[in-house]
Formats: structure tokens, sequence, C-alpha cells
């Protein structure tokens, strides 16, 4: 028997509208792109996000599906990035993806690199 | 067909006579120079160039140019700071490539001559950083703050 929990799970990334917006646009296109988000060990804080295109869902891979956009979440990031959300920000200068994310512990000061 | 023709020919016509001729050259206004008499450059790559050019047009504002400076702050004791100005004060230098102007201190370009001032533009994001700094002895992961070679 197929043992799947009748509670509704909590997502495990949620985006924001400008987030969504934005990952549309990078993943429109003839071929079909998703974009994972994973984390690499790096930066002053221990660990920082990475995102990349896929063409497919690796099997550990969470799957986030969100007013029509995927994401997928690395199997290794998913503790980490647990209850986050994804943002898109855009000044006059620069514009990136950030993630506020519940778990962290302590954070660098440029926002990218932070311990959980 | 012959009007393009023409402009192609003549468009050869003028790099074959100028052959040596970058196409685009960095003007520097207030020149510094360092203790042994040389420049205090930075280099603007072309992607940098092309962003702050199409900063200058969407904000409708030639005069439009990058600020960097050099704060204390971050986790490596200094922090590169970046803003955008139209204002160029007494102490400034001026980098114009092609139209695309950084201005930078002469208290800032000691600690940061020789660099790269590019725009990275990466799936998470895109921003403008200062890179191979020669200056800086250990950078952070996200390339903002650094730590100055004695």
């Amino acid at each position: 028997a197929a043992l799947k929990s009748p509670r509704p799970r909590k997502a495990v990334l949620t985006l924001t509208p400008s987030a969504v917006t934005r990952l549309r646009a990078l993943t429109e296109g003839p071929e079909p792109k998703m974009v994972r988000v994973g984390i690499r060990t790096k930066g002053c804080s221990g660990q920082q996000y990475n995102l990349e295109y896929t063409n497919k869902k690796e099997k550990f891979d969470e799957e986030v599906k969100q007013d029509g956009v995927t994401v997928l979440v690395d199997n290794k990031a998913l503790l980490s990035v647990l209850g986050s959300e994804m943002d898109y920000v855009e000044d006059k200068l620069s514009s990136q993806f950030v993630f506020n994310n519940p778990n962290v512990k302590e954070s660098c000061g440029c926002g990218q690199s932070f311990m959980t | 067909v012959t009007q393009p023709l023409r402009f192609f020919s003549s468009a050869a016509v003028q790099v074959d006579s100028v052959p040596t001729t970058p196409t685009s050259e960095l003007k520097v206004q207030n020149p510094q120079f360092d203790e042994a008499g040389k420049e205090l450059i930075v280099e603007i790559t072309d992607k940098a160039a092309k962003q702050l050019k199409h900063i200058a047009t969407r904000d409708q504002n030639p005069l439009q140019a990058l600020r960097v400076t050099v704060d204390s702050g971050g986790c490596h004791g200094y922090q590169y700071l970046m803003d955008l100005t139209d204002a160029v004060n007494e102490d400034d230098v001026v980098f114009d490539k092609d139209g695309a102007r950084v201005i930078i201190d002469t208290i800032t370009l000691p600690m940061v001559s020789g660099s790269r001032i590019d725009f990275i533009e990466e799936l998470i994001g895109s921003a403008f950083k200062v890179v191979a700094n020669p200056h800086a002895a250990h950078s952070c992961g996200c390339d903002t703050s650094f730590e100055i070679k004695i």
C-alpha cells in the first residue's frame, strides 16, 4: 500500500510574484528548462546559494510548483532552505534572487553566504 | 543591394587606414600616479561599459556614472560600495570608456588600481563587481569584502 501522508505538506520554498516573473522569463523557450536551487560550501559564513539550469528532475530533487513555474530544490539543500521565501530584487545597479530563510543563524554582510 | 555593399566597403577602408587604433580607449580625467610614477588606472570591461551605457540611456542621463568607493566594513575589514552619480568632486578621478564612466576618489583609487570593474551576470543575479584587485589579500565569497595587502 502506498504510504501517502494525508496532511498537506508545507511548501519547501515559496516564491514571491517578482521571483515568479523572473523565473518564467528565465525558463521560457523552446526547450523545457528548469532552475535548480542548490547550496555550495563557499563564502565566509559557510554556505552559499547556487542556481543552475537543468532539463531533468533528479531522483531526490524536491519539486516546487507555483503559479506555473517549477523550481527544483537539490536534496542536499532541502533542510537548509526549508520554509524559505525566494524573492527577486532589482535596483538601479543590480538584480538578484534573494532568499528569506528562517533557518539562518548567521549570515554575511552581502547576504549571499549563510550558516544554518 | 548597392547601398549595404557601399556601406560595408567604406567601413572596411576606414578600418584599413587606421589599423592600430583600438575601438575603445580609456580616457582619464585628473590622472593619479603612484610613487614610482606609474599611472593608477582601473579597467572597465566591455560588459560593464555596456551595462553603464544601458543605465545612462534608461535614466536619460548621459552623465550618470558608477562611483566605486572603499569603506571599512564587511567580514574582511574593507568593502566596496557602488553607487550611481552624476556629481564629480574635486578629488575625483573619472575613467571614461566610450562614454561609460566610472568615478573613483583619490583616497580609494590606490586601493583598487589595477583591478577590473566588471558586470557579472549569473543565474542568481547580476551586479557590478571589482575583480582581480591586486591590493586585496583575502576576499569574501561574494567579492564585496576584502583585506588590504600590507
